[in-house]
């Protein structure tokens, strides 16, 4: 099987132009990235006396002297660079020597920016979470007045999920909302994924390999060491795309706070997720492999059906097509479609952002655990229809 | 033996099916993509009522008679309430309080419309030579400045089942003995594949504007092309006909360049599937990736955005809640340069055929 896995592997990367593509797509994207989120490489400028300044760099630095635990000592301090920024921007005596820009009215934004961010962290336990709770305490209360148990339990779950959150640090957490909510890379993996999908039985057809494959013993280990180098492939390719992402991102952006918790990013402050910034993007990350190889698994059936690897090239893209139409634009009834619907692994990170639960058998059940099964039952059932006709036709195209 | 290729693709490779099933799907995307409420979520109803009843060239008259139902719009529930107390004080009967309260609720009830209508009343105003059109109607037809995806997926579909099929099966080889299969039989695949593009766009392009004339039922073809937003800085003089036009014969171009384009990936990369891929990657990285980019007018696909270079020579910004999204316009070189680059492309595919002709 090892070696069989490895032969597999090897003849999937080997395939024509495939390694050709992936630096074509992952050169595309990176350009991407730097022509549309370069707020580092190609930064806000000012001029003065005819000298030109970059801003961001020296609001990096403010960030940079600021970061860390909150206390009163920062608070006071930055309040004081503030009115002092504002009184030079009024007119009033004193140089910019003391700024960190030569420019003071963007000392005095860059201060307040960060002075509300900073109590923005700092408050979120009592006024975020306070809210939460209360409002479910009173849930929690109808809930066991009317005997709902399906409340009830949400309400427990609630109560679970956010119960002890806090956030005493500042640091440039917002800048991984930008990471987050990006899908270029992951459009770029699915079209890989297609692509090498098609060749896998229909390739072997065209070129009269299959039915000598399938005379020998080793049928079944062929499937399987099939279906592990194409699940290796993807999995390497997405590894290879989401860290350069992660990279190029912290090149342009400079977040900072990779180990602060999920939720401290403003645009997530009421995720489900108890975990770090670098768990999460993990966790996206698996989950978009995941998605990519499941639709792969579709077109590996297209492969296996269909003579031509063409064929199967063209379905798989109308397929994706479907999918990510299913997935962006159903409502109503057919919006249940999006939970057997891989696409939705894809953006994974919108599962996540505030609490959203499915009532399974009168259990809260949260969507991503409901969206992930429902496209793993996809994916076992576009492999075992895979394996059903690979075992049954005799692999002439 | 132009019949024979004709009747090899079409026939033989199910290529007239293709387009068939294809041209239905532009129908049924044509359609409902009219049928939705729209992204801005407005009603449609009460802002076809205010086209009907006010399009054409703006006079005094209009003006006044909009100034006074903008009024009512922005007071009706003063008015309401005006008219209630004028029927408890006996002043108005209670047909003429029903009958005021009807037509206000009409108002309020169609605000969102009436509110659309008015902002494009006001760009039409704002300037002499522009007319009150249906302008939501038009930017679902014309405005959009997007490729069709369906007619790349034809052109894409045809240069794999016409070109590198027979470089798959080996009858390349044996074309290339023939006396006709050198040079000749290339250059007719490759004018058939060229034709039945540029018809193929044409067709899409008049579908969309029959399923707009059935659903919106447009009379104001002869209105300047200015009349319609997003060409505000438009270089073109004509009316929104001659646009649309414009625009379609631009496509056809552009299709048929894509065509010679595909034929040159086949020769180049001589596997379906890659040829699949290049071709698709050629039409997504400069439509979804390199948007704020020069070079998106400038790429082998970029005639097929013909509606924008009509935008004219000024930077738009991104509208995000509309139906389409305004790009950076495309800049007076923009069309020569596109036009040469097509032209260079077609050039280079009939020169790819000479060679493949050339015996070795």
């Amino acid at each position: 099987m090892g070696t069989l896995f490895l032969y597999e592997l090897r003849k999937l990367i080997r395939q024509r132009y495939l390694v050709f593509f992936i630096i074509l797509l992952l050169g595309v994207n990176l350009f991407n990235i730097y022509l549309n989120y370069d707020a580092l490489l190609s930064p806000q400028q000012y001029v003065k006396d005819g000298e030109t300044f970059a801003l961001t760099p020296l609001r990096l630095q403010m960030d940079r002297d600021y970061e860390g635990k909150i206390t009163n000592v920062k608070l006071a301090r930055l309040k004081a660079h503030r009115d002092a920024a504002e009184a030079i921007f009024s007119g009033g005596d004193g140089g910019t020597e003391t700024m960190y820009t030569p420019y003071p009215y963007s000392d005095m934004n860059f201060a307040g920016e960060i002075i509300t961010e900073m109590q923005r962290l700092y408050t979120y336990h009592d006024t975020v979470i306070g809210a939460v709770l209360q409002k479910n305490a009173a849930l929690k209360a109808q809930a066991q007045t009317v005997n709902d148990s399906f409340r009830l339990r949400q309400a427990q779950l609630i109560e679970k999920t956010y119960t002890g959150r806090s956030l005493d640090s500042y640091y440039r957490v917002n800048a991984f909302e930008t990471v987050f909510s990006y899908r270029l890379s992951a459009l770029f993996l699915v079209l890989l994924s297609v692509y090498s999908a098609a060749f896998l039985f229909a390739g072997e057809k065209e070129n009269g390999m299959l039915p000598l494959l399938k005379c020998t013993p080793k049928k079944r280990v062929l499937f399987a060491a099939k279906a592990a180098a194409f699940f290796t492939f993807v999995s390497g390719v997405g590894i290879l795309f989401f860290s350069a992402d992660l990279l190029m991102f912290w090149l342009c952006l400079r977040p900072s706070g990779f180990l602060q918790p999920f939720y401290a990013i403003e645009g997530y402050t009421y995720s489900v997720l108890n975990v770090n910034v670098v768990t999460a993007y993990l966790l996206t990350s698996f989950l978009r492999v995941l998605g990519a190889f499941l639709i792969g698994c579709a077109v590996m059936l297209l492969s296996v059906l269909l003579p031509k690897a063409w064929h199967a090239f063209f379905g798989g893209a109308l397929l994706t097509a479907a999918l990510m139409a299913i997935s962006l634009f159903t409502d109503g009834v057919f919006g249940a479609l999006r939970f057997f619907d891989p696409v939705t692994l894809l953006i994974s990170i919108r599962l996540f952002e505030t609490f959203r639960v499915v009532n399974v058998l009168g259990h809260p059940v949260f969507m991503y655990v409901v969206a992930l099964f429902g496209s793993l039952l996809f994916g076992a059932f576009s492999f075992t229809g895979t394996w059903l006709v690979y075992k049954r036709r005799r692999g002439y195209a | 033996m132009l019949k024979q290729e004709l009747k090899k693709i079409f026939i033989k490779r199910y290529y007239a099916v293709i387009l068939l099933a294809l041209l239905a799907a532009e129908i049924i995307l044509c359609v409902v993509q009219s049928n939705k409420e729209g992204l801005s979520g407005f009603n449609k109803e009460a802002y076809a009522r205010f086209v009907e009843t006010y399009a054409g060239e703006n006079t005094e008259e209009k003006e006044k008679l909009l100034e006074t139902s903008f009024l009512y719009l922005d007071n009706a529930d003063d008015l309401r309430m005006l008219g209630e107390q004028f029927y408890q004080s006996g002043d108005i009967t209670s047909e003429e309080l029903a009958q005021l309260q009807a037509e206000l609720q009409q108002y309020m009830s169609g605000r969102t419309g009436i509110n659309v209508f008015r902002e494009h009343y006001a760009y039409a105003s704002a300037k002499t030579g522009r007319e009150i059109i249906n302008n939501e109607a038009w930017r679902e037809i014309f405005a959009n400045d997007t490729a069709d995806l369906i007619i790349m997926l034809a052109i894409i579909v045809f240069t794999v089942s016409a070109f590198v099929a027979e470089n798959e099966t080996n009858f390349t080889l044996l074309r290339l003995t023939t006396p006709k299969g050198r040079k000749a039989l290339y250059r007719a695949d490759l004018a058939i594949g060229m034709f039945s593009s540029a018809l193929f766009s044409v067709l899409c392009s008049a579908l969309r504007l029959g399923v707009g004339q059935i659903k919106w039922d447009l009379h104001d073809f002869d209105a300047p092309l200015e009349s319609l937003e997003v060409f505000e800085n438009t270089p073109f003089a004509g009316t929104l006909l001659g646009g649309y036009l414009t625009a379609t014969l631009l496509k056809a171009l552009g299709a048929a360049a894509f065509v010679a384009f595909c034929f040159i990936l086949g020769n180049l990369f001589t596997s379906s599937v890659t040829v699949l891929l290049a071709g698709l990657l050629s039409v997504l990285l400069p439509q979804y990736v390199l948007r704020n980019a020069r070079i998106y007018y400038v790429s082998p696909v970029s005639l097929l955005r013909g509606t924008g270079f009509l935008y004219g020579n000024v930077i738009l910004e991104e509208a995000g809640e509309l139906p389409f999204t305004v790009s950076e316009a495309a800049g007076a070189m923009a069309l020569p340069v596109s036009l040469l680059i097509a032209a260079l492309i077609v050039l280079c595919a009939f020169l790819f055929c000479k060679k493949r002709g050339a015996v070795k």
